[in-house]
């Protein structure tokens, strides 16, 4: 207990600096931004963030990245609510019931409540975080090259095929972003793979740049064009008519904590985003609802319970990213790309090796979720006037950042070819439905993936049964096998979602 | 998955021409996995997870051509005049970014990709070449000190 805290106030010690403040602040700060504005993703925003981190001490610059991650959670409800547009993906379904409470004359209760229930999940899964990641880790600790192998085996299972639409496509995209892994330099022998002869492919494909493409850009190539109504007036929403009377209080608590649990489970599960999370909230609701019709109407607990999970679901995705190295999410994926830029190897042994980057994480995890709360509720006003810029002078600005930050990431003009052909693929794969984020993070997975098969078939002689007779590695495998049957077992998977429509 | 009950007579092209796509690229991977040493299974080599990852993106890729050959799914509609702006706009910035600079690589990608909408406002969009070039260069050149000219010879 003494120990649990002297971590705490060592963290505080981190997270209260004046350059924790401050790269925390400008975190969460463009995180909203990016959150409310629709067109422009969290993966996109932390790519172009990535190359700045380079400048700035690794505890500062995680800081920095995870506040932009769990900042555009807040903002995303808000082009939600006022324009029905989600800012982020995970608050599409903040839509079905925000939009229609604006259309009622209640944007302003639907914002401050969307905030509040945010602080709420975020708050209890940071709880969980604290106390669970340092027992995972110290359990992980034993893990060995296959129990390694198994878990990320799962990760990647459970990203691609959890995910709404096709389970197969989910999969393949997993392979091939496993497969773009490849590219680069084999540790073990050294020799040049898949690099045709380029001198600038022999380190591998930038991070920056597949995801900058994959994200950044195809996301731009689908938003051009589709017209938004901006007829918005920040004037509308006033303190006063924020605020929920005790009835609306009532009706909001229970559905907040529900939201939270499923979020915190969704979220600790590697390979499990808040998409998902969000989604799976939604659904419970409308089940255990009295009147399910009132849904989509503008139900009250449309709103808070998907917005507690999502935001529930962002922090405790940081328990498996940080205790096993295993990120839930492709956001978490890039995060963890940053750790190893650091040269920090995130993994079991982190917080053991690194407690003041860990505890200090941990508690600026506080420090913005409280900093969130300021700039959404009283701030709102500015967030709305944001929404107001159109998207045709927007995107081309974007595109800049994209540019000069793929290139200041490496100082060569070759990453921009890359982040091109990645944003044309990533677009003819939005077309044709295929998921994303399973690429990204089979990208970032596929050489410890690799390595870890190798090192367990080096260490069992050859023996491919070593998976399935080390016991971590059986359950975790068996585990992977039970996400299969679910997603491939049309009764199954409808049991697990729960009447989602 | 499957809409077997629905039975929609017609071949989706465009859906399993992607699929084909992706099984013709495992199969690059695995010809080119298969030009590195295998190895054996006590000691894999270079070429030996390259060469599994492709059959099994092959596999995956001829599984979900039979989940989506008789898909219902629409024909994706393309957005050419988007690609077509926001490629050549990308293009610019690149080739012009080391021969000119920072600032006319950035009035080019900006007016470029600009034209993706149908009827771009062209003085509005000069004004925010304008705007990212000046802003770009103070974060970036000054800021952040990424070695790259304003205009070629000055920093």
């Amino acid at each position: 207990m003494s120990n649990f805290i002297s971590n705490i106030s060592l963290g505080l010690e981190t997270a209260l600096s004046f350059n924790s403040l401050l790269f925390c602040f400008i975190g969460v700060t463009v995180g909203t931004i990016v959150g409310v504005l629709p067109g422009v993703g969290p993966l996109a925003a932390i790519s172009l963030a990535l190359p700045m981190t380079y400048y700035v001490d690794p505890t500062s610059a995680l800081i920095m990245l995870a506040g932009i991650f769990y900042g555009t959670q807040y903002g995303g409800s808000t082009a939600s609510i006022l324009l029905n547009l989600p800012g982020t993906a995970t608050s599409a379904v903040t839509c079905l019931d925000g939009y229609p409470l604006a259309r009622q004359g209640k944007a302003g209760l639907a914002l401050f409540v969307t905030a509040i229930t945010s602080f709420v999940g975020s708050s209890f899964a940071i709880l969980l975080v604290m106390g669970f990641a340092p027992i995972i880790a110290e359990f992980a600790l034993r893990f060995g090259a296959p129990d390694y192998f198994s878990v990320m085996i799962l990760g990647l299972v459970a990203a691609s095929t959890l995910s709404v639409g096709s389970p197969l496509k989910g999969l393949a995209m997993v392979s091939f972003g496993l497969a773009l892994g490849l590219v680069g330099t084999d540790v073990n022998t050294g020799l040049f793979r898949f690099t045709f002869g380029s001198f600038e492919l022999s380190d591998g494909l930038s991070l920056v740049a597949v995801a900058m493409g994959l994200f950044g850009v195809a996301e731009i190539l689908s938003n051009i064009g589709i017209t938004r109504s901006t007829s918005l007036s920040a004037k509308d929403i006033t303190f006063r008519s924020m605020m929920p009377n005790r009835n609306e209080w009532r009706q909001v608590w229970r559905p907040t904590a529900r939201g939270t649990i499923v979020g915190s489970i969704v979220g600790a599960l590697p390979g499990t985003g808040p998409g998902i999370a969000s989604f799976m909230a939604y659904a419970l609701e409308k089940r255990i609802a009295k009147d399910p019709s009132r849904f989509g109407r503008g139900a009250i607990e449309g709103i808070s319970s998907p917005e507690a999970a999502n935001n529930a679901s962002v922090q405790a995705a940081f328990i498996p990213t940080l205790s096993f190295g295993i990120p839930g999410d492709a956001v978490m994926a890039v995060l963890l790309g940053a750790m190893l830029i650091h040269g920090i190897t995130p993994g079991p042994s982190f917080i053991a090796n690194e407690p003041a980057m860990f505890w200090g994480l941990v508690m600026s995890f506080w420090v913005g979720n409280i900093l969130l709360l300021v700039l959404n509720i009283p701030l709102i006003g500015l967030w709305v006037r944001l929404l107001t810029i159109p998207y045709h002078l927007l995107y081309p600005a974007v595109l800049v950042f994209i540019c000069i930050g793929v290139y200041s990431s490496s100082n060569s003009v070759f990453d921009i070819f890359v982040v091109l052909i990645f944003g044309i693929i990533g677009y003819i794969m939005r077309k044709f439905e295929y998921p994303a984020a399973p690429v990204l993070l089979g990208f970032i997975l596929g050489p410890l993936l690799e390595e870890n098969f190798r090192r367990s078939l080096l260490l069992a002689g050859g023996d491919m049964t070593v998976f399935v007779t080390e016991p971590i590695s059986l359950v975790f495998l068996l585990m992977t096998l039970a996400f299969l049957a679910v997603s491939f077992l049309p009764g199954l998977k409808k049991a697990f979602m729960s009447g989602g429509e | 998955m499957n809409k077997d009950h629905q039975v929609p007579s017609q071949i989706n092209r465009p859906e399993l021409t992607a699929a084909l796509g992706l099984a013709v690229l495992g199969a690059l991977v695995v010809l080119e996995g298969g030009s590195y040493p295998l190895g054996s299974l006590t000691r894999p080599g270079p070429g030996f997870v390259p060469v599994v990852l492709g059959s099994l993106i092959i596999l995956l890729a001829l599984a979900v051509a039979f989940d989506v050959r008789k898909s219902d799914s629409p024909r994706p509609d393309f957005g050419w005049r988007p690609l077509l702006a926001v490629t050549t706009g990308i293009l610019a910035f690149a080739l012009l970014v080391t021969p000119l600079g920072f600032i006319p690589a950035t009035v080019a990608l900006v007016m470029l990709s600009g034209c993706g909408e149908t009827r771009p406002r062209i003085l509005q969009l000069a004004g925010v070449a304008i705007f990212m070039a000046l802003f770009g260069y103070l974060m970036f050149i000054k800021g952040l000190g990424v070695p790259l000219d304003a205009v070629t010879g000055y920093r």
